[in-house]
């Protein structure tokens, strides 16, 4: 085992990437331009780099290095968050940066990829080590995968480690997940993988994890003898905006809920691991998406509904509804929205629904949790003296994680209202996370790029995961997909979603609350 | 005849700031206030004028840590003098249609009214939350006059660089460490960026691989006598590198050189940014802007535990400065 590095002071310096170089498929790419470069040269300017550090950019579009350097540096201006640019420091990082014109499915392009990064690993010092990241379309992540494979280059050799991150979706159904996972693993082992869910690299997600488990007081609550049911919000204000072609074969469903939200689901509901350790957090989550009830054909009628926009005038501005979407099929039958009740079948949550919903075109941007509490179980306040018992009522406590925007926890409480009588009033004791936190967070992908880099998959999901979760919405898509009827646009742009989805609740007694 | 000065009690302040709060609640404002505090820090200064530098300086904390600041303003005078006001800060937070808002209670006594100021101020530190007192004219901390307060917190901060007798000073600070105060110093904070540079020269395995070779080690400071900078960078090398010998001089870090068998690496100040030589002569440019209290009053603040780094460091300082 190499000696540790003395210099180290992790009480004051962040997480060291260890030299390697990060080869970006799909580097003419959107995700590139707007995440992945203004992530790395944000890591560059925290001092988070190494000295031997190099970018090599892949895409068919031919170009030189310096060709390449200066469109990262337009991008890198453009996209850079809360941040300032350092001209003589981009000068610096942007001679690692490389690029190679090709075709993932040109076997040659590997050729001349692993020339040049043993060239690279020469000149700027990279020990070797490589991590791949597939930015292209997900119907090249298996030939990407194969031509890395044959070219020998997903092997690590004389210590240097070979990682390949991919990037959601991860499949478009249960089948066509285990067809990629089956291309992935003809070359690349579990644990060179990195399915990437930036929701999970979101500060707010993780801090999701130091609530519960580094406050004694909210666990011995967070089960079904405490807690009502749970709602999990994430709403877009926005419509597809100009990916209606990528968005109708998607859906709300697949786009949203399939990964990011059973990611956060799983974060809220999964069980404590006995050490803070990749291997250890992702058993649990792994374990909690395989408790998630796999329903039957005929139940998911009562358990899902699926919803999309229609036109509507919000705020004096005429919307389109999702079939006049340019590029958008005038017959799709997509879900922009949708909302299922999942049931964890364990011990914990047996009982205790979880709902989950996400649109498009919602009245606002939000994505939070909310758990409510079950009502306490005698009310000694419930008579209304005056008539109106709407304030009287001792409301179930509602426990609010908020994850974007105004990240913060809010937990609402009865409290008796001043004066005579006993009239109680809810009121809310809420932590904001700006603040109490005034700096800058880094960005979800400057937390998962660095955790690839150094080898940390806590925050990444695993194979067992995505099988999971495909296993818990493949019934609902299957459903969807038989349906005869043509129930759509069911909802107006800027509302809360279809009734179909208030009803769903309503039959257990519950209704979404307005986030 | 004594000048008459007037009593000044806790309650009576923490009266007057809950009246600051009904005010600003009732000032009509486009954005929210909120009224945040996470620690009690206790300022000590006697700087005249610098009213404004400090304001400035609490007013950037205090986005990271807000906090309710107890100012202390010794001034010389010939009457005795001991008085106070309360006020609050507001900053419109980043970003959000909030103003962050903290309040503060300054001081202004000469040095007689040093035991009334630790009176007031037992009833004033925030309760359940960490309480830091940072003496910001380092000198003061030789004052044996001004040891009355010190019981008031645990952790204690100065900047070494100001201190006129650096050896003198250094040893100060050492008794109070081992007299249980937990010291932070924004002159250690200040040399961060040099030791975190080390720290990831030596991630790249060639560096690495020389580790073991290194015998000589050279930390040269651009002004005059060594200062506590470069005593501090020299002392935690020599703690990694037992083996090294260690030459150390002047103030104000200008180089780090690393020989090891007669390869060369070496760390250089080029103004905003550090240059950093690795064993192939390959270069990498290192963001090193100024930095001011606040930005390393925040450093400090992020760790409350102990810090045994730099305790070590403090500890190997004194001992040569002995």
């Amino acid at each position: 085992m190499a000696q540790a590095n003395p210099f180290q002071d992790p009480l004051r310096f962040e997480r060291r990437v260890p030299s390697c170089a990060v080869i970006i498929f799909g580097a003419n790419g959107d995700l590139t331009k707007r995440k992945l470069l203004p992530s790395l040269y944000r890591l560059a300017f925290e001092r988070r780099l190494p000295q031997g550090f190099a970018v090599v950019g892949i895409s068919r579009t031919a170009m030189s290095d310096d060709d390449f350097r200066q469109k990262m540096e337009a991008s890198v201006k453009e996209f850079l968050e809360n941040s300032p640019f350092d001209q003589a420091l981009w000068d610096d990082f942007s001679r690692g940066l490389f690029y190679i014109a090709g075709d993932v499915a040109d076997d040659a392009l590997y050729q001349r990829l692993g020339v040049r990064l043993e060239e690279i690993a020469k000149t700027r010092q990279t020990a070797g080590n490589a991590l791949f990241y597939l930015s292209t379309q997900p119907s090249h992540y298996g030939t990407a995968a194969g031509g890395l494979g044959r070219a020998g280059l997903a092997k690590s050799a004389n210590g240097a480690w070979r990682r390949l991150v991919v990037e959601k979706p991860f499949g478009h159904d249960q089948s066509s997940a285990r067809e990629l996972e089956n291309q992935l693993h003809e070359h690349f082992a579990e644990e060179q993988l990195y399915r990437i869910d930036h929701y999970l690299g979101k500060e707010t997600v993780q801090n999701i994890l130091a609530f519960r488990f580094g406050n004694p007081l909210f666990e011995p609550l967070w089960n079904r003898r405490y807690i009502s049911h749970v709602q999990i919000t994430a709403a877009e204000s926005i419509g597809v905006e100009g990916r209606g072609g990528y968005y109708q074969e998607a859906g709300a469903l697949r786009d949203m809920i399939q990964n990011h939200l059973l990611q956060v689901l799983a974060t809220v509901a999964m069980e404590p691991s006995a050490v803070f350790e990749p291997t250890a957090v992702r058993d649990e989550r792994a374990k909690l998406l395989r408790s998630i009830r796999i329903y039957k054909p005929g139940e998911v009628n009562d358990h899902a509904v699926a919803g999309q926009y229609g036109p509507a005038r919000v705020g004096g501005k005429d919307l389109l509804g999702f079939r006049e979407e340019p590029g958008v099929d005038p017959n799709a039958m997509t879900d922009t929205y949708a909302a299922v009740t999942f049931q964890i079948d364990n011990w914990r949550w047996s009982g205790v629904p979880f709902y989950v919903r996400s649109g498009k075109r919602m009245p606002k941007r939000v994505t939070d949790i909310a758990i409510r509490y079950n009502p306490v179980p005698h009310s000694l306040f419930m008579t209304g003296g005056d008539g109106d018992d709407s304030f009287d009522t001792a409301r179930p406590n509602l426990l609010i994680l908020r994850i974007q925007p105004e990240e913060g926890i809010s937990l609402r409480f009865s409290s008796k209202q001043p004066g005579a009588g006993m009239k109680l009033r809810p009121v809310s004791m809420d932590f904001n996370y700006g603040t109490s936190f005034g700096t800058r967070t880094p960005t979800a992908y400057e937390t998962l790029l660095v955790d690839a880099m150094v080898g940390d998959a806590t925050l990444y999901t695993r194979q067992d995961m995505v099988e999971a979760s495909w296993a818990a919405v493949q019934p609902i898509l299957d459903v969807w997909s038989e349906r005869k009827d043509d129930p759509f646009p069911n909802y107006p742009a800027g509302s809360w979603g279809p009734k179909a989805s208030d009803e769903m609740l309503a039959r257990r007694g519950h209704e979404w609350r307005v986030p | 005849m004594p000048a008459v000065v007037e009593e000044i009690r806790a309650e009576k302040l923490l009266k007057d700031l809950a009246n600051v709060w009904k005010e600003l609640d009732q000032t009509e404002s486009e954005y929210a206030v909120v009224r945040a505090c996470s620690l009690t820090l206790l300022v000590v200064t006697t700087a005249e004028g610098d009213e404004q530098d400090l304001a400035g300086t609490l007013g950037d904390l205090m986005h990271s840590h807000p906090s309710r600041y107890v100012v202390l303003r010794l001034v010389d005078r010939n009457e005795p003098e001991f008085s106070a006001r309360v006020f609050a800060q507001c900053q419109l937070a980043f970003g959000r249609r909030q103003q962050l808002c903290c309040e503060q209670i300054e001081f202004t006594a000469t040095r007689d009214h040093i035991p009334d100021f630790y009176a007031v101020t037992l009833g004033l530190t925030v309760a359940d939350l960490p309480v830091l007192l940072w003496i910001r004219d380092a000198q003061l901390l030789l004052d044996k006059q001004l040891h009355t307060i010190l019981p008031l917190a645990r952790p204690i901060l100065v900047d070494s660089a100001q201190f006129v007798d650096a050896a003198r000073g250094i040893q100060e600070l050492e008794r109070l460490r081992r007299a249980g105060w937990r010291i932070k110093d924004l002159g250690w904070s200040r040399i961060t960026v040099w030791r975190e540079t080390v720290a990831q020269m030596f991630e790249n395995s060639k560096c690495h691989n020389v580790l073991g070779k290194i015998d000589q080690v050279e930390v040269k400071g651009r002004f005059g006598p060594t200062g506590t900078d470069v005593q501090y960078l020299a002392a935690w090398l020599a703690g990694r590198l037992p083996d090294a010998k260690i030459t150390a001089s002047g103030s104000g870090i200008q180089r780090i050189r690393l020989v090891a068998g007669g390869q060369r690496l070496e760390i250089r100040d080029a103004g905003e940014a550090l240059v950093a030589t690795g064993l192939d002569g390959m270069a990498t440019r290192v963001p090193d802007p100024a930095r001011s209290d606040a930005d390393l009053l925040e450093e400090e603040l992020s760790i409350l535990g102990p810090d045994p780094t730099f305790d070590a460091t403090l500890l190997a300082v004194a001992r040569a400065l002995n």
